[in-house]
């Protein structure tokens, strides 16, 4: 019995034979290891220059290192925070104390200057009149005027 | 398949698009076509085939390039340089049978495509792909 050719093996690899091919092959095979070889190398090669072909095709994508940037970010965030409050407090405590003791409350005097609706800018201040009211810190009020 | 053929994704979009184009003012014209698939796949191929003409040394010098070292493993970049200069080292006609193979298409739609008789495609298939098995097998490429 003659062995497979080429096409009829390739053809059987690919499965394009007809029944009556696939049926000769089989009885063959079943007699001829050096067949039975060459169909096993010629499945193999195949599905390996298919394989490398189109691997042509596939786009590789880079994942870049995994960083846990997130867990990362939200201690430094709350590290900063923690430590500009306790800032923030001990700048309120020294300032209260400071407030306190170095400059202890004292009574305030307020100024305040009116000037009348019927002031003429074309006149020198000096021919005008002014009042001066002036509060001190128990909120009694003081009048002078100006002339 | 136009990928497979050229390496650069822009030109082969670039080819896919002439194609299209071709096959767009094809019907304007009211030319018959019986097969879509196989009218694609043939008027891809000669397109392809033109491009790689006009810059298939300057692509081997490249695909060369990119190969550092022969005694380590191939990384995947090295590994599609290897198989694109397998492809370059077999005539037109094969590398074109050897990517339509690899598509997956009949004997038939291959016959119709490459004008090859469709009782021969079988051994001349079976002659390309030890061909380029031996070329990938000489470029260190591990087959098997």
């Amino acid at each position: 019995m003659n062995c497979i050719d080429e096409q009829l093996l390739q053809k059987y690899i690919d499965g394009e034979c007809t029944e009556l091919e696939i049926t000769e092959v089989k009885q063959h095979l079943s007699v001829c290891p050096a067949c039975t070889r060459r169909l096993a190398e010629g499945e193999k090669l195949s599905a390996e220059i298919k394989r490398a072909l189109n691997f042509l095709t596939i786009d590789e994508i880079e994942i870049p290192a995994f960083r846990n940037i997130k867990t990362r970010s939200v201690n430094r965030n709350i590290n900063l925070i923690i430590y500009s409050l306790s800032a923030a407090c001990i700048l309120l405590f020294v300032l209260f104390i400071v407030d306190n003791e170095i400059m202890p409350n004292q009574n305030e005097i307020t100024i305040v200057q009116s000037i009348p609706l019927e002031v003429d800018a074309n006149r020198p201040a000096s021919d005008q009149d002014f009042v001066i009211e002036i509060y001190d810190g128990k909120g009694q009020r003081s009048e002078y005027f100006v002339k | 398949m136009v990928h497979k053929m050229i390496s650069d994704r822009d030109d082969a979009s670039d080819l896919v698009q002439e194609v299209f184009v071709n096959l767009y003012q094809s019907i304007e014209k009211e030319v018959v076509i019986e097969h879509p698939r196989s009218w694609l796949y043939k008027v891809s191929i000669h397109k392809c085939i033109d491009f790689t003409k006009k810059r298939q040394k300057h692509e081997n010098i490249e695909l060369f390039s990119q190969l550092k070292d022969e005694d380590n493993p191939l990384d995947n970049n090295e590994k599609k340089a290897v198989v694109r200069l397998a492809l370059n080292r077999l005539t037109n006609d094969e590398s074109m049978l050897a990517i339509l193979y690899s598509e997956g298409l009949s004997y038939k739609e291959i016959a119709e495509i490459t004008g090859i008789r469709f009782t021969s495609v079988g051994k001349t298939l079976s002659r390309t792909l030890t061909k380029l098995g031996n070329e990938l097998k000489k470029l260190k490429y591990e087959l098997y």
